[in-house]
């Protein structure tokens, strides 16, 4: 048999725990690790919490400059650090959503691309308009639906991030999607037709 | 076949019934690693027999569809370089230490250094010019330069006073500015200033 006919088995991946350890003795390319693994999935869910990439970014940062200063007192084998983050990224965004509420009188913030529900025709359309449903949902379903649809948690995990039962956050869950049922009836019914 | 209820699975106590099938589709969507592991194999077994769950399933799947056009972006090139460049733990510690350091040298090590030379100064100074306080910190000159402007003719009218005491002029002093500082006195000179009364002090330059 032919040892170069496949390529070889990609390095094993380390465990957070380890790289958290490492950076905590100053290994800068362990430190450069987790933030490349984590950092995407952490903007991310706070790009969907938040619909705004400014203040995404800021969440991100200031959830990593949380880790880091925990860094030194990461206890292994206590919480996993994609929790964890999670964690701390959404509490970061709920409390920026109830400032913004303080602000905006309670209105949904809106969209800078935000499309008109009289052209929903195209991708971008639908897109837009999905992204005002999900804006408009209350602030514990958003993170639910963020958190299990689009960060890819489990219910027991999406339920450690938001300290609530599992059976808490399927509720969550299947309110939010009722919701945005009903507010992307159009669009839905457009699909059934094309597809 | 339809059916409404499939057997519980062995390793999975709870049966699957329509009502629990739609509303686990209407809360987990059709992306199968988004349903619980437990409640995946009497679901699938389920959507395969029954065409109400597979209606439930195509609903379901468009709003799926609708959700994936909603894309975030990528953090920035900025975010990731700023995040990258933290400085970690142990480098705040050293610098922490290296900050201690010069702090400690500025506060314990040059004042203590500041004091010792301000120290030995005074202490030069008092055994080079042991009547330095005595004159109110201003140095009187030799006694023989002064000895010498007894009687001077530069002096007419002024009645020069001047006597040594232990070596110094005891009622008047010539200071390193060229101001010369004497008391006059009505008394004998008897080389006692002390009880002198009516002195008055006058300065007069020499230059």
């Amino acid at each position: 048999m032919d040892a170069h006919s496949s390529p070889p088995d990609p390095a094993p991946r380390i465990p957070d725990d380890a790289l958290v350890a490492r950076a905590a003795v100053g290994d800068h390319a362990a430190w450069g690790e987790l933030v490349e693994r984590h950092l995407s999935p952490i903007m991310a869910c706070a790009w969907y919490m938040l619909s705004d990439r400014t203040e995404a970014e800021d969440v991100a940062q200031d959830t990593f400059i949380r880790l880091h200063g925990k860094i030194a007192t990461w206890r292994p084998g206590g919480a996993e650090l994609k929790t964890w983050l999670h964690r701390v990224a959404v509490n970061l965004c709920i409390d920026r959503q109830r400032a913004r509420r303080r602000f905006t009188d309670d209105e949904p913030p809106e969209l800078a691309d935000g499309a008109d529900e009289d052209s929903l025709g195209s991708a971008l359309d639908r897109r837009r308009t999905t992204q005002r449903a999900l804006a408009s949902l209350p602030e514990r379903q958003r993170a639910a639906i963020t958190l299990v649809y689009y960060q890819g948690l489990s219910n027991r995990e999406a339920a450690m991030v938001l300290g609530l039962s599992v059976d808490a956050v399927e509720s969550l869950l299947a309110r939010a999607r009722r919701s945005l049922r009903r507010q992307l009836e159009p669009i839905l019914t457009d699909m059934l037709g094309t597809s | 076949m339809d059916t409404d209820l499939i057997p519980p699975d062995p390793t999975n106590p709870r049966p699957m019934s329509l009502k629990r099938f739609r509303r686990l589709v209407e809360t987990y969507g059709t992306e199968a690693e988004h349903w619980p592991e437990a409640e995946r194999p009497a679901a699938w077994s389920l959507l395969a027999l029954s065409a109400a769950a597979k209606e439930a399933w195509r609903d379901a799947a468009k709003l799926d569809e609708a959700l994936r056009t909603v894309t975030p972006p990528a953090p920035s090139g900025a975010l990731v370089a700023r995040l990258y460049d933290l400085s970690l733990p142990s480098d705040e510690v050293k610098r922490k230490n290296s900050k201690y350091a010069r702090w400690l040298a500025s506060r314990w090590l040059a004042w203590p250094v500041a004091v010792a030379a301000t120290a030995m100064l005074f202490f030069a100074l008092g055994w080079s010019a042991p009547d330095l306080w005595k004159s109110g910190g201003r140095l009187p000159i030799e006694p023989p330069t002064l000895a010498a402007l007894n009687g001077d003719a530069g002096f007419e009218g002024a009645v020069l006073n001047v006597s040594l005491v232990d070596g110094m002029l005891d009622n008047t002093n010539l200071y390193g500015d060229g101001t010369l500082e004497f008391a006059e006195s009505d008394a004998e000179d008897d080389g006692d200033t002390a009880s002198q009364e009516g002195d008055f002090l006058a300065a007069l330059p020499l230059y």
